[in-house]
């Protein structure tokens, strides 16, 4: 079976934290979440999506439902979300999204950080997110035949970009010992 | 208390062999095909069988798939043991001028099970 390969470094701030064994790394768009659970010291241990209908004006509120579902099934003892570049600029949509998980998991007694996509990028030496995700097929081979082809600049973005998105935000988590707690 | 585990891994270990959720069904020969999804939603757990041919077939123990499930079973066994030793260290060691042997033997056990746990933890 093809294991998630520990990462070389001996040092794992998150294991000698308090936060010791999982965390659930979140990629929050208008119309989905891309997910990532990552477990101590690096393994991987579930990924996906969870869409929303375009039409869905319940969105919102479907994410505040999903989140706990999430939680009681993985467990995590922390959850991160990805910040974008521009919060004044991100869609309304967005935010109350990301604003009705951020409360699910605080109903359910479980903190909250956040990571910007800049500070994931340095941790992977990456300049786009395709060169994060890159590195997240490499560390993660499970992910590999999902990794994406480069998108040109009048493509849209995939929706299963977000979960390479949120596996780097996990494991950069782990990895950073400065993290930002929301809630 | 925090979890160390989730309920289950089945969801890992197939995502990381690369087999689909139907494959596994058909290989492990499930009664349904979405029974490896209710499971590995923690909906229902797997028949015995299910669940030594899932041992089989990713090569891990039943154990550490279901290592959750496991973890919460093993608290509360850990704690009837308790009660059932306090239970029998109550009964009287004789009764109408004979030993219990059944106590003792036991006793014994409870006393060897400890043994074996503090040798594991050392």
């Amino acid at each position: 079976m093809a294991r998630c390969p520990p990462l070389p470094e001996a040092r794992c701030p998150f294991v000698n934290g308090p936060y010791r064994r999982r965390v659930l790394a979140v990629d929050v768009h208008a119309t989905y979440i891309g997910f990532a659970v990552i477990e101590a010291p690096q393994h991987l241990i579930a990924w996906g999506l969870v869409q929303f209908t375009k039409h869905d004006r319940a969105t919102p509120s479907r994410a505040g439902f999903e989140t706990p579902r999430m939680i009681a099934r993985f467990h995590p003892d922390a959850v991160v979300v990805t910040m974008p570049r521009n919060l004044k600029l991100a869609k309304d949509r967005i935010a109350r999204v990301r604003e009705a998980f951020t409360a699910a998991a605080v109903r359910a007694k479980v903190p909250v950080f956040e990571i910007g996509r800049l500070e994931y990028l340095a941790v992977f030496k990456a300049r786009t997110r395709y060169g994060a995700a890159v590195a997240m097929a490499e560390r993660y081979p499970a992910l590999a035949p999902r990794l994406h082809k480069p998108r040109k600049i009048w493509q849209s973005e995939g929706h299963y970009a977000s979960v390479f998105d949120a596996a780097a935000a996990g494991t950069a988590f782990m990895i950073l010992k400065r993290r930002r707690r929301v809630a | 208390m925090v979890r160390s585990h989730i309920d289950n891994y089945l969801g890992t270990h197939r995502r990381h062999s690369g087999l689909s959720q139907a494959e596994v069904a058909w290989i492990v020969e499930a009664e349904f095909p979405d029974v490896i999804s209710r499971i590995e939603r923690g909906d229902r757990l797997p028949t015995l069988k299910v669940a030594l041919r899932l041992e089989v077939l990713f090569g891990v123990p039943v154990g550490a798939i279901f290592a959750g499930t496991r973890e919460h079973l093993a608290r509360r066994v850990e704690h009837r043991v308790r009660v059932h030793y306090r239970r029998i260290k109550a009964q009287p060691a004789m009764t109408k001028g004979r030993r219990v042997p059944s106590r003792e033997a036991k006793l014994a056990w409870h006393g060897a099970r400890l043994s074996r746990r503090r040798a594991v933890r050392s």
